[in-house]
Order: C-alpha cells, then sequence, then structure tokens
C-alpha cells in the first residue's frame, strides 16, 4: 500500500534530483498538453527522445519505469486497440463487419501508444525523483491562483501533507488489525470473492475508529502546539530556485520549439 | 531564580459533557516554578483532564473556578497566550508526530508561532542536539523508535521556550530504556532551564523520583506531599487502585514482620545498608 501511493520517491544524486519540485510539477503538467502539438513521426520521435533523455537524467533502472507504467498497460493496449480497428482511411488490409485495419489505424494506434506511454513515463520520472512532501509543496506553489477566488490552498496543502505523514501509520495499523482479526481466526486469503469481500468487513470497522482516535489525538496534539489555522504561519521548509531549473525549462522549450516546428 | 508560584487552581470543576459524573472535582492547586511533581492515579482518574486544563485545551464547567498559569488567568481570551508557556508531550508517539521529518515537526510549533526562518534554522538544530536526535534531523517518522520519536516530541516543545512542560504518559510505550533517556533528558532540562515539569505516569518508581506527588481519584485530590509523605500512606493508594513503588512496599511488608526501619530511611540503598548492618546486629 505504503508503495503504490507514496513509495514511488527513490533516493538518487543526478542533477534531475536537485530540480525545483515546482518547475518539475509543471513540466510535467504542461507535457500533457505539449505532447498533443505532436501529430506525425518526426514530433513523436523529439518527444520519445526528451523522454529517453529525461529517464536517462535520473539514473535509475529501467525497472522502476516499468513499474510505473505496468499498472497502465491494459488501459494503453486498449485504447491503441481502438484506434487500431476503428479508424479509417488510407489503404485498407483488411475489413470485417465494422473493424478495419488500416494503414492510418496502424499510424494512429502507434501514436496514441506513445502518447500515454510517453505522458505516464514523464510523471513517473517526476515521482520517484521528487520527494511528496516537497511534490506537496509544489502543488500549493501550483494552486495558488486559486488563493485569489478563496480557495483555502494553504490548509489543504497542511492536510495533504499530513495525509502523506499518516500513510504509514496507517498501514501499519491495518497490519496490526489484520494480525489481530487473523489470530481469532480469520482468513483474508482464500475463498471466493464474497467470501472475502465478508472477511474485509472485521478490517474496516477496527481501522476505521482507529483513525477517527489518531485524528482525535492529532487535532489535541496540533492545537497544544499553537496551531490555530494557516494564517500567521511562517514557514520552515521553502522551495527556491537554482541554476538547475534553467536546465530543466530550457529543455522543455526547446520540446515546445521543435514539436512546433516539425508538427 | 525565585520560588514563585507557576500553576494556581483554585476550585477547579470539569465534566465532560453529557458525562454523568464529574472528570474533575474542586481541585485546589499551587505549583511552584522549576520542581518536578508527579500526577499518579487509576485509569479515567481525571490525569489527561487536568493536563488539558492547564493548557485551556479543556475549560473548567464551573464559573467560579480560576486557573493561573504563570501569572495568567486562564480564559478563552487569553488561551493562546497561555499556551505560548506551556507545552505537552503526549502518550502516543506516532499521533503527535505532524512533520514530514524529524525537522519538519521541530518546526511545525514554531511555524504556528510566526517565528522567522533564519531563527528557527538556529533553535531546531539545537534543541535536536539537545535531545540527542541531531543526526535524524531529515529521518522520516517511520524509520524512527517510539523513543526517539518522544525525543523529537520533547524537542518540539523544547524549541517554543515554554516554562512549564507536561508530559502525559509520555513515556508509557516505551522500554525501560527508552523511558529512562526521556526522563534523563527532561530532567536536564528542567535544571538548566528553570522549566516546571508535570509528569503524569503509571511508573511510581519514576514518581518516586518527583519534588512533589499529586494523587487522584475519580477526580478528587486524595493526597499531596512528597514522594515519601504520599507513599507512607499505604492503604490510601491502594484503595485508590495503586500499587507502591517497590521500595515502599519492601518496606512495609518487613515492617509487618516486625522489622522497625526508621523514617530517615529514604531510598534503596540506604535500606539495603541498614538491612545489612541490621543482620550484624543479631
Ligand atoms: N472526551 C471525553 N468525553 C467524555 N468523557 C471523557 C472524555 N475523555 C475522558 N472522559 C472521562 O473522564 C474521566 C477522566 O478521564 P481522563 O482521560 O482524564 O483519565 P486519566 O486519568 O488520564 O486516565 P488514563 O490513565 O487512562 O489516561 C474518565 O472517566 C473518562 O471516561
Ligand atoms: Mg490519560
Amino acid at each position: 500500500m505504503t508503495k503504490i501511493i507514496i513509495g514511488r520517491y527513490i533516493p538518487g544524486s543526478a542533477l534531475i534530483y536537485k530540480f525545483d519540485a515546482r518547475g518539475k510539477l509543471l513540466v510535467t503538467f504542461l507535457f500533457v498538453f505539449a505532447i498533443f502539438l505532436a501529430n506525425n513521426w518526426p514530433t513523436y520521435l523529439v518527444a520519445t527522445l526528451y523522454t529517453g533523455l529525461a529517464i536517462m537524467g535520473t539514473g535509475l533502472r529501467a525497472h522502476v519505469f516499468w513499474d510505473g507504467v505496468k499498472p497502465m498497460v491494459l488501459l494503453i493496449l486498449f485504447t491503441s486497440a481502438l484506434q487500431l480497428f476503428f479508424s479509417t482511411g488510407g489503404t485498407v488490409y483488411f475489413h470485417w463487419w465494422g473493424l478495419w485495419l488500416t494503414s492510418t489505424g496502424i499510424v494512429n494506434a502507434i501514436f496514441i501508444f506513445l502518447r500515454f506511454t510517453l505522458i505516464i513515463l514523464i510523471s513517473t520520472v517526476m515521482t520517484v525523483t521528487t520527494q511528496p512532501l516537497a511534490i506537496s509543496d509544489a502543488m500549493e506553489w501550483l494552486l495558488t491562483p486559486l488563493k485569489w477566488v478563496g480557495v483555502p490552498v494553504a490548509q489543504l496543502a497542511l492536510v495533504m501533507s499530513i495525509a502523506l505523514r499518516f500513510v504509514p501509520t496507517l498501514f501499519d495499523e491495518t497490519l496490526k488489525i489484520m494480525n489481530a482479526q487473523k489470530a481469532r481466526g480469520a482468513d483474508f486469503n482464500s475463498g471466493g470473492l464474497i467470501k472475502r469481500s465478508k472477511a474485509i468487513a472485521p478490517l474496516i470497522i477496527p481501522l476505521f475508529i482507529s483513525s477517527l482516535e489518531i485524528a482525535v489525538d492529532l487535532a489535541t496534539a496540533m492545537e497544544a502546539r499553537g496551531y490555530q489555522g494557516t494564517s500567521g504561519r511562517t514557514r520552515y521548509r521553502v522551495l527556491s530556485w537554482q541554476k538547475y531549473d534553467l536546465l530543466n525549462a530550457g529543455a522543455f522549450v526547446v520540446l515546445l520549439i521543435l514539436l512546433k516546428v516539425l508538427g | 531564580m525565585e520560588q514563585k508560584d507557576i500553576i494556581k487552581l483554585s476550585q477547579v470543576d470539569f465534566t465532560y459533557p453529557e458525562a454523568e459524573q464529574p472528570a474533575v472535582k474542586a481541585l485546589n492547586l499551587t505549583l511552584q516554578a522549576g520542581t518536578w511533581t508527579a500526577l499518579i492515579g487509576h485509569n479515567g482518574s481525571g490525569k489527561s483532564t487536568v493536563s488539558k486544563l492547564l493548557d485551556g485545551l479543556l475549560f473548567p464547567t464551573n464559573p467560579d473556578s480560576q486557573i493561573m498559569i504563570a501569572g495568567l488567568p486562564l480564559t478563552p481570551e487569553t488561551v493562546w497566550e497561555v499556551r505560548k508557556h506551556v507545552g505537552i508531550v503526549f502518550q502516543n508517539p506516532d499521533h503527535q508526530f505532524v512533520g514530514a521529518t524529524v525537522a519538519d515537526d521541530v518546526a511545525f510549533g514554531l511555524e504556528n508561532r510566526g517565528i522567522s526562518r533564519a531563527e528557527m534554522q538556529r533553535r531546531i538544530p539545537a534543541v535536536l542536539a539537545q535531545v540527542g536526535m541531531a543526526d535524524y534531523a531529515d529521518a522520516e517518522p517511520s524509520h524512527l523508535s517510539g523513543g526517539q520519536k518522544q525525543r523529537v516530541a520533547i524537542a518540539g516543545v523544547l524549541a517554543l521556550k515554554p516554562q512549564i512542560m507536561i508530559l502525559d504518559e509520555a513515556t508509557a510505550m516505551l522500554d525501560p530504556e527508552g523511558r529512562k533517556m526521556v526522563i534523563d533528558i527532561v530532567r536536564k532540562m528542567m535544571v538548566q532551564d528553570h522549566l516546571t515539569i508535570i509528569s503524569i505516569t503509571h511508573d511510581l518508581d519514576e514518581a518516586n523520583l518527583a519534588d512533589q506527588v499529586l494523587v487522584l481519584d475519580d477526580g478528587q485530590l486524595i493526597a499531596t506531599g512528597t514522594p515519601a509523605e504520599v507513599f507512607q500512606k499505604a492503604a490510601l493508594l491502594e484503595r485508590s487502585g495503586l500499587a507502591l513503588p517497590f521500595f515502599y512496599q519492601l518496606k512495609s511488608e518487613l515492617m509487618a514482620q516486625g522489622i522497625n526501619i526508621p523514617t530517615t530511611i529514604t531510598t534503596e540503598t540506604e535500606l539495603v545498608a541498614y538491612l545489612c548492618q541490621l543482620n550484624l546486629n543479631m
């Protein structure tokens, strides 16, 4: 569980780790839109090269990125398959009822496949090289405009960083409850779907209660330590732009220009 | 520093909403600055409620109740001012660790008080060094032991430079070694910063080392005094469900066997010496 939610960060010392989290988050976010500028082989090649450079820049092993893509593989293949069999145009190789296999279809399927995969890879690069806390800080910065329309961005960011902080605690709590129920004869690992879902109930209820307990204790502790809302608070942790961030921005601008020129 | 009354409670009553029994009844109490007070009592006797009343996390339910902390009357208007003088370390190390890392957690209280970043960068390493956690500034809580987390919680309190530190069973979930380390650090800080310590505990051997012991029973103070005075009242303590510290248990059993122990003997070592010498005389 921790692995899914926050265990993505893998400590490292490559240059990309030194990039400011705000820059990385922004680039990841804009990449999703930039990739729509790609519409032919040269532009997809450029986008793929950009992603490949980013991956190499992390200095991490390939399976880290495969782990990022794996959960999405079915979705990617399914979407690509739709493109493959339902696009019309170009040379027709094969036609059966509503299904077409055409040259356009094949190209579209490959493009869609690349688009998806590249987006996932770029976000994986961001999450494995940025600490969750820094991502949450960067998120706050990115959402700053919402402050002007009255969204309590600072509170939300605090909630998010506390939530991140408590994932391992709740995970431990879950294990503890599971073991306690196993000791009473519960079986979480066998039987059909219904039997297994039934076994989950005695897990969820104590977990819910202990989460509430933690929340009450935490609220008391926060108040005792002088927390009275986010106004008037100072910040210990601040993000600061470095010269490396120019590299991050520069590379992205080059990508945009190439996509525009070649597209 | 002169001895002054830093905490003064008079006629403090508190009943939880929808509770039938008051959790604290007619509590009168005066504590002197720079002393260590142990607050003991059976489960549900109202110890945590008292600690919350002292920090304005709860307010007395009787309008005639008065609480003075560091010369300030504690009211909903002054509560944030009073809280600057009081720090609490709670029982569960995991339920009070707010920050994502050790340094962030110590920073939390400072941030709430609007302390400048430059000042935080000075204070945080200093207090972490005081509790022996300087090497762990960037560690995440899930990689720390319970005792280490409690030391971080203490550092978080010390960073705010309070006059009073309350430990609400802060060592209850620690092993004996972690427990001793935490108590030793607090004792050192008490002397160094002239802190007033209130330690809520079920560990009567720890209470035995306090300057003063308070015994709560169903929300009422049933005994106060030095450890020697309070633990003398074996019958009273047993009635309120408390066992005596080992030294007093031994002493009262020896007395029951007809061996007379002089009242001048107040420590285990003295007792051992006395018993050996007694044996020689027989
Ligand atoms: N939030 C609450 N709402 C209602 N009643 C409460 C609440 N918290 C505590 N009580 C009751 O108030 C009384 C005193 O509780 P308190 O937590 O102060 O005891 P304690 O001496 O700290 O006990 P322990 O040794 O178990 O920590 C108990 O009878 C308890 O059931
Ligand atoms: Mg308690």
